[in-house]
């Protein structure tokens, strides 16, 4: 099976969660431009100037005010898996990221009305990879192929309340 | 046939979709140099544009796409593809906004240096080819637009030069350039010292000020090939030693102090006024170790256009 690439994959997944009813509300391809704002989750030890322990997010999304982060890559990686859960284990990790999707009007130009509190508890994880499917038990794959019929969401096996609408 | 040549097939889509004469248009990867056809590895001999299309496998544009807006010294970030692609006489545009807000602690809103649009007025006139400054428009509250609309502009130049056979004179082209003068005349009546060189990294001196400045570490011929010309600008760079393996935004901003204060005509050898650069804090061993001019590596950059690199204990003449 060839995989596709790390770019392939982010218009796959794009692709994917729109069909799926999700609003993309920021992100950034892998070595490229696309039109949507870019976004950091910085490191809760490093506030301020500077990116060091950050990383940006292939793709922000959201329905009925659940939001997800999704990172891409051909295959799957445990790394951004954990960069993803240590992510959003961290409260301040997270407040960081609703202040900054409030600095940047974010949640004011898509018409979104969300608390801190409710961003928090409503913030979910997604891998897009293009290998075989491997379900996850706390994070969504997003499984894309080079024919989007056969692109896939798939739930994590232990999916929380508030995402399984969603899904 | 139109191929679009790209580093990243989400910018293929979007330049794509700029102009239905490019529907049918295939997308192909730019690969490593020695990889791609001799005109894609010629084109991106001194780095790696966004976009070249192609039209019956002959160059017809060349497109750089960022959210960045180039502000004070990152004005040259990027500049060095894009100066080979005019040098090619291949028409170029940059797409950028040209103000933006900057985010974090410090948010507020950043302004394009306008010096980026004087040079590419120069470049314009040098090569006959033209380099346009297209707007990434932003809101009100500076936050780029991102609707769809924001590529109306880059739509209608690239359809109407697409549309007329390739015509650099076209009319959505005319158009651009007008309103880049105008809004370089606009910006520069609200600070006008963006006129002026940035005063405490670059200078336009007589030569012999020059000379008598930094002469103790110029030798005979160095001093004999820079006394050629009346006038030289001396860009300073006060990297330090372990921080000196670096390029961008330097190698692209010493294009556009050429083309401001140096250039008269198409060879980099075209100047009226010497360009030096000047790393008054480097030894000349440390910066061939570290800056090699070795095609390779985008390091080779650092030697495509100034006549003299003046280290602290040396200096070496690279053309006259």
């Amino acid at each position: 099976m060839s995989l596709l690439t790390e770019d392939e994959v982010y218009v796959a997944a794009k692709n994917l969660i729109k069909k799926h009813g999700w609003t993309i509300i920021a992100g950034q391809p892998p070595n490229g431009c696309d039109h949507l704002p870019v976004v950091e989750i910085k490191s809760s030890h490093r506030i301020g100037i500077g990116s060091k322990g950050a990383f940006k997010p292939d793709l922000i999304a959201v329905k009925k005010g659940v939001f997800i982060i999704v990172e891409c890559k051909p295959a799957h990686s445990e790394k951004d898996a954990d960069k993803i859960r240590n992510a959003l284990a961290d409260p301040l990790r997270t407040q960081l990221l609703y202040q900054e999707l409030l600095q940047r009007r974010i949640f004011d130009r898509c018409g979104i009305k969300v608390s801190e509190e409710d961003f928090k508890l409503k913030i979910f994880g997604a891998l897009a990879h293009s290998a075989e499917v491997k379900q996850m038990p706390d994070l969504i794959v997003l499984s894309v192929k080079e024919s989007p019929a056969e692109s896939l969401l798939i739930a994590p096996t232990n999916c929380s309340v508030a995402l399984s609408p969603c899904l | 046939m139109y191929k679009i040549y790209c580093d990243n097939r989400v910018e293929a889509d979007w330049f794509r979709n700029l102009s239905p004469l490019l529907k049918s248009a295939g997308a192909i990867k730019i690969k490593r140099r020695g990889e791609n056809p001799q005109v894609i590895d010629e084109l991106i001999s001194y780095d790696r544009p966004d976009i070249i299309l192609l039209h019956d496998d002959k160059p017809v544009l060349v497109v750089e796409k960022t959210r960045e807006v180039p502000t004070g010294h990152n004005v040259g970030q990027r500049i060095a593809r894009l100066v080979r692609a005019i040098e090619m006489r291949v028409p170029t545009i940059k797409f950028f906004p040209f103000d933006a807000m900057k985010h974090g602690e410090y948010a507020g809103a950043c302004n394009l240096n306008i010096r980026l649009l004087k040079s590419f007025v120069n470049m314009t006139e040098i090569h006959q080819t033209p380099i346009l400054a297209v707007n990434w428009p932003c809101d009100a509250h500076f936050e780029l637009i991102d609707s769809g609309s924001e590529d109306g502009q880059m739509s209608a130049i690239v359809h109407d030069y697409l549309k007329s056979g390739f015509k650099t004179a076209c009319a959505e082209i005319n158009k651009q350039i007008k309103l880049m003068a105008d809004e370089y005349s606009r910006r520069l009546s609200n600070r006008g010292l963006y006129g002026d060189p940035p005063g405490k990294s670059v200078e336009l001196l007589d030569t012999s000020s020059l000379l008598s400045r930094i002469g103790n570490v110029l030798s005979p011929s160095v001093k004999s090939a820079l006394s050629k010309r009346k006038q030289s600008v001396l860009y300073t760079m006060k990297m330090t030693p372990d921080k000196c393996r670096r390029e961008d935004p330097y190698t692209g901003t010493q294009f556009i102090y050429d083309y401001l204060w140096c250039r008269n005509g198409p060879r980099v050898e075209d100047k009226h006024s010497n360009l030096v650069l000047h790393f008054p804090k480097i030894s000349r061993a440390t910066w061939f170790a570290k800056n090699p001019n070795d095609c390779n590596r985008k390091s080779c950059n650092w030697y495509l256009t100034a006549n003299v690199l003046v280290f602290s204990n040396s200096a070496e003449l690279l053309r006259n």
